[in-house]
């Protein structure tokens, strides 16, 4: 591992305008004050994420469900989720699948956030090719041969494979890594399906003594002797682990996601030093009769997660660890004659865990401005990979640019959880908490000057853009209060806003809630 | 006019190529499920030509796993769970009988281009149904196989082909169809995939047999790559095929399959494109293609000798058949079951692919747990238990298979001869010093006799380590 050195002190002063990434102000992200973790990306981390792969093109209308659109009925007669049924989620007019019952709790206890309308411009519809490109975080027309996460890994692991890291850079469970985890030295997964048969597999020896070999078959020597060293190092470091860990909550049975959840947990648990876990379900290419069979997924999903998510309270680990799902494409707007649906476009992602700045991102599908029948995106995937890549890991900016290839703006998903040193605190001015908080249509933010100072005072929506300036002028010392008003503003979706407050030589932000 | 590679004329032996155990133990590793002692020597009797001729030769198509294919399909998850799984039985033991012939390798192909999982299809009937369509056009026309695969029960059950119908069309078969089965993505446009999906309307899928219903079928007229007209399904496999494209992405998964896959393919593309232009030629017969392929000196040529990663069902069925384990006859589906399942936990579980772009093998059959399954399996084969303890039921007779060398009283001799049976590369003076070692266990290589108490453990444990060899993953 690139083990980096902790700076303790960041002058606050110094950063200045630099305090702002993707024009979201940075305190956004901490909610408290600017984090040193996020200033300085040079910092080993303790934290893990885990994707969830829903393999075969969920279909995200059925799961963050538009029922107070018409439309959704209009286009789905047979296959839309009966109003009645669906889980309303305070404050947004989306509801969620009736069997998504504890990610709603998720949600109202602030650890489930969920991103609407994620894509990419020019979609692809094969699965594979669609898969390959959430893998591999290219371009719809640009065909790329390693993974997001293998070059997140191979940044952080610049060894490797010449050296390798104590611990597996990251973990597939299952028989196959995904391209994903492909970098540009190799594979940078572990795979298994279960850690003591794992070990108990890779007793057995072998001989050295080798001279290379010239023709093609020397490449595929050289890979397999490399995969079977691999394999004899972490199969016992991960039996280790299992036999430290422990699952304190109890996993539904018959469940193959969950299985997989907690075997996570319990790794996470017993000391693996592994920041990547992929996990993944099959099914969701639900051409026909699909009512029930996505109601078993949606049901496994919920309880899978459900579970996972106590055992990591339970073994008191759930600060360290975000979830997310991920799925090659949504379906068709339109239902087929077979009461399915045929692959689509856009769809939702759902992030889980403790450190999730919670709420509903983004506007609601727009079922009727379509191309081909099919959802236009609102957020590029690779969008939600930065900002877990910045916001949990850390990630530099030029370490984004080389695994994402391209620049994205992040969301504020994460919460970062590095806190300041407290000699930071700052006392010649005061940003207040807004009140009321909800809010729907007018809410009124004081702030104080102890000295006179250029103000702004301006509120951003969770995309970092603006979507009001309420002060920008020379003030004198002195208290102050204004009003934010949404009044006539139909546009303004319910969820998360920020206010900043930029003095000379220094700024606050905190976060609103606007609900509808 | 393309410039002709010269790699596809036929590979004559020489001095200094000469026609030998290697070159013949390629052909057959290739092209079978593990390459006996005695079928490598009976080929050296023959020529190259003669060889590859001899193993596209038709033979018996094997019994029918039970009366039951013929019965009409019901929908009994457990009777047609143990049926899927007597049917998956059934092949392993038609490629463990295999006499030389390419045939069951050519089948399993077919399996893993024209995918369907038995999982989603859950009528046995149906899956072995489309078994034996791959069995009998195994060396046929692909065009009129893509025909046929079409309106496959198996198949129509597998992409929607049954819910596709001029009232509500469903694009699933279509779009693979492209993709995947012929003539590959990048090749054809989002409406191509939605006017041949109405092209492809009407079929439907009744007890054993597809059936096609005029009154579901689009009369209407489909503009498809191009041109426009009332399209059926022949039509639309026609069009596909009058486009360059299709052959040259078939001959480029075949090589990949039979020749070599590198990441980077650019520089067989000039080949692939002759054997492109030599599949169009014959009006899509793959014969005559296969055949200039197998007796080409690019086939021979020492660069792709062992370069190819062997399947997980090549891997444990090869084996089970080089080093002549008999199967007994009277267990053969408990045998067989143990092949299965390992052969599933290294990633291949026949009948099973894992999607409908088939097992992508290459370096994807090999990762920090296939590796070790393999391993594992080819270990217990010889030592006769599992992982777990408990006994496999079958194992290698040592000595019988020492004894088929020539020369099993010499130790050196033997190793080397062992090492040239079962693996291509040659080994370095350090690992065959090794390997001679482990077989003589301490004692020395004068003392080496094949008849004593010692001698099966001390084969046994030298085919232990020589299995452990990365080599060996290779053919």
């Amino acid at each position: 591992m690139k083990r980096r050195d902790f700076i303790k002190t960041v002058a606050i002063g110094s950063a200045g305008a630099a305090l702002t990434f993707n024009s979201i102000p940075m305190k956004a992200l901490g909610l408290n004050s600017v984090t040193s973790k996020l200033i300085n990306p040079f910092i080993d981390t303790d934290k893990v994420l885990v994707i969830i792969e829903m393999l075969g093109g969920n279909d995200g209308l059925n799961t963050i469900i538009p029922y107070q659109d018409s439309q959704y009925y209009v286009k789905r007669p047979v296959i839309g989720i009966p109003s009645s049924t669906v889980l309303n989620i305070p404050g947004s007019t989306m509801g969620l699948h009736p069997s998504l019952t504890e990610l709603k709790n998720l949600l109202i206890d602030g650890k489930l956030a969920v991103v609407q309308n994620v894509g990419y411009p020019n979609p692809n519809f094969s699965h594979f090719r669609a898969t390959d490109i959430w893998h591999t975080a290219s371009d719809s027309n640009s065909t790329l041969t390693t993974g997001w996460l293998g070059r997140y890994l191979h940044e952080e692991y610049p060894n490797f494979p010449n050296q390798n890291p104590p611990d597996p850079m990251s973990i597939q469970i299952g028989t196959n890594a995904d391209l994903s985890l492909i970098s540009q030295v190799g594979n940078m997964a572990l795979t298994f399906q279960d850690p003591n048969q794992f070990y108990q597999l890779v007793q057995g020896g072998t001989y050295g003594g080798y001279e290379r070999v010239k023709t093609l078959a020397g490449d595929e020597l050289n890979f397999t002797r490399k995969v079977s060293a691999d394999s004899l190092q972490y199969a016992t470091r991960v039996k280790q682990a299992a036999d430290n860990g422990q699952n304190l909550a109890t996993y539904p049975t018959n469940n193959k996601l969950a299985d997989q959840l907690k075997i996570v947990s319990k790794l996470i648990d017993g000391g693996l030093n592994t920041r990547l876990y992929v996990v993944s379900m099959g099914g969701f290419d639900t051409h026909s009769n699909q009512l029930t069979s996505h109601q078993s997924l949606m049901n496994q999903l919920n309880s899978a997660i459900s579970a996972f998510m106590q055992d990591l309270q339970l073994n008191n680990i759930n600060n360290r660890v975000v979830g997310m799902t991920m799925s090659e494409f949504g379906r068709r707007v339109n239902e087929n004659g077979s009461a399915g649906t045929d692959h689509g476009t856009a769809a939702p992602m759902i992030l889980f865990g403790d450190l999730i700045n919670e709420g509903i991102y983004g506007n609601n599908p727009d079922l009727v401005n379509l191309v081909n029948n099919n959802l236009v995106h609102q957020y590029d995937f690779r969008q939600i990979y930065a900002s877990v890549l910045k916001q949990l890991f850390a990630a530099s900016d030029s370490e984004l640019l080389n695994v994402l290839l391209s620049q994205f703006n992040t969301l504020p998903l994460i919460i970062p959880q590095a806190q300041p040193p407290q000699s930071q605190q700052r006392s010649d001015f005061a940003l207040s908490q807004n009140f009321p908080n909800p809010f729907n249509p007018v809410t009124r933010i004081n702030y104080t000057l102890k000295k006179s100072s250029n103000v702004s005072l301006k509120v951003y929506d969770v995309s970092g853009k603006i979507v009001q300036t309420l002060t920008d002028s020379f003030k004198s010392a002195g208290e102050y209060s204004v009003t934010f008003d949404v009044s006539g503003r139909s546009q303004l979706s319910s969820g998360i806003y920020f206010y900043k407050l930029k003095t000379d030589g220094f700024e606050d932000t905190k976060r609103m809630t606007l609900i509808k | 006019m393309k410039e002709d590679t010269g790699l596809l004329a036929p590979f004559i032996p020489s001095i200094s190529r000469p026609w030998n155990k290697k070159l013949a133990a390629h052909l057959l590793g290739r092209t079978m499920f593990g390459a006996k002692e005695s079928d490598i020597n009976y080929i050296l009797t023959l020529t190259p030509g003669e060889a590859v001729d001899l193993l596209f030769q038709n033979y018996p198509l094997p019994d029918s796993p039970g009366s039951w294919v013929t019965e009409i399909p019901v929908y009994n998850n457990n009777l047609n769970n143990f049926r899927m799984n007597m049917l998956r039985y059934w092949w392993l033991k038609v490629v463990y009988e295999q006499p030389v012939s390419f045939r069951e390798k050519m089948v399993l192909f077919w399996h893993n281009h024209f995918t369907s999982e038995g999982v989603t299809v859950r009528i046995p009937q149906h899956m072995y149904i489309q078994n034996n369509l791959f069995r009998n056009n195994v060396f046929g026309n692909f065009k009129n196989l893509s025909k046929l695969v079409t309106k496959d029960p198996a198949m129509l059950y597998y992409l929607d082909g049954r819910l596709n119908t001029v009232s509500s069309p469903n694009e699933n078969y279509s779009r693979e169809l492209l993709e995947l089965f012929t003539i590959g993505i990048g090749n054809y446009t989002e409406n191509d995939v939605r006017e041949g999906a109405r092209a492809l309307t009407g079929w439907t899928i009744n007890g054993l047999n597809s059936l096609f219903v005029s009154s579901r079928h689009d009369n209407g007229m489909k503009t498809y790559f191009g041109q426009t007209g009332n399209y059926n399904d022949d039509d639309v496999v026609n069009i596909i095929f009058s486009q360059n494209q299709t052959a040259v992405t078939f001959m480029k998964k075949i090589y990949k399959n039979f020749i070599n896959q590198r990441e980077d393919m650019s520089s067989a593309m000039p080949v692939i494109n002759e054997l492109a232009d030599l599949l169009r030629n014959n009006n899509y017969e793959i014969l005559p293609v296969l055949k200039t392929l197998f007796k080409s000196q690019l086939f021979f040529s020492e660069n792709i000798i062992s370069s190819v990663i062997k399947s997980p069902i090549d891997l444990m069925m090869g084996s089970i058949r080089q080093l002549n384990i008999d199967l007994d006859y009277s267990n053969l589906n408990t045998h067989l079951t143990y092949v299965s399942s390992q052969s599933s936990s290294a990633g291949q579980f026949v009948f099973d692919p894992p999607n409908v772009q088939g097992w992508l093998g290459y370096r994807d059959w090999i990762n920090t747990l296939s590796l070790p399954t393999r391993n594992s399996f080819c270990e217990s084969i010889i030592s006769g238990t599992k992982k777990d303890l408990t006994p496999t039921g079958f194992s290698v007779n040592p000595v019988a298979y020492a004894m088929t060398m020539p020369h099993p009283q010499d130790a050196v001799k033997l190793v080397d001869e062992i090492c040239e049976h079962l693996i291509r590369i040659t080994l370095s003076p350090k690992q065959r010093e090794q390997l001679l070692l482990t077989l003589l266990d301490g004692s020395e290589v004068y003392d080496w006799d094949i008849n004593e108490p010692e001698a099966p453990a001390r084969i046994k444990k030298f085919l232990k380590a020589l299995i452990y060899l990365a080599e060996y993953q290779l053919t």
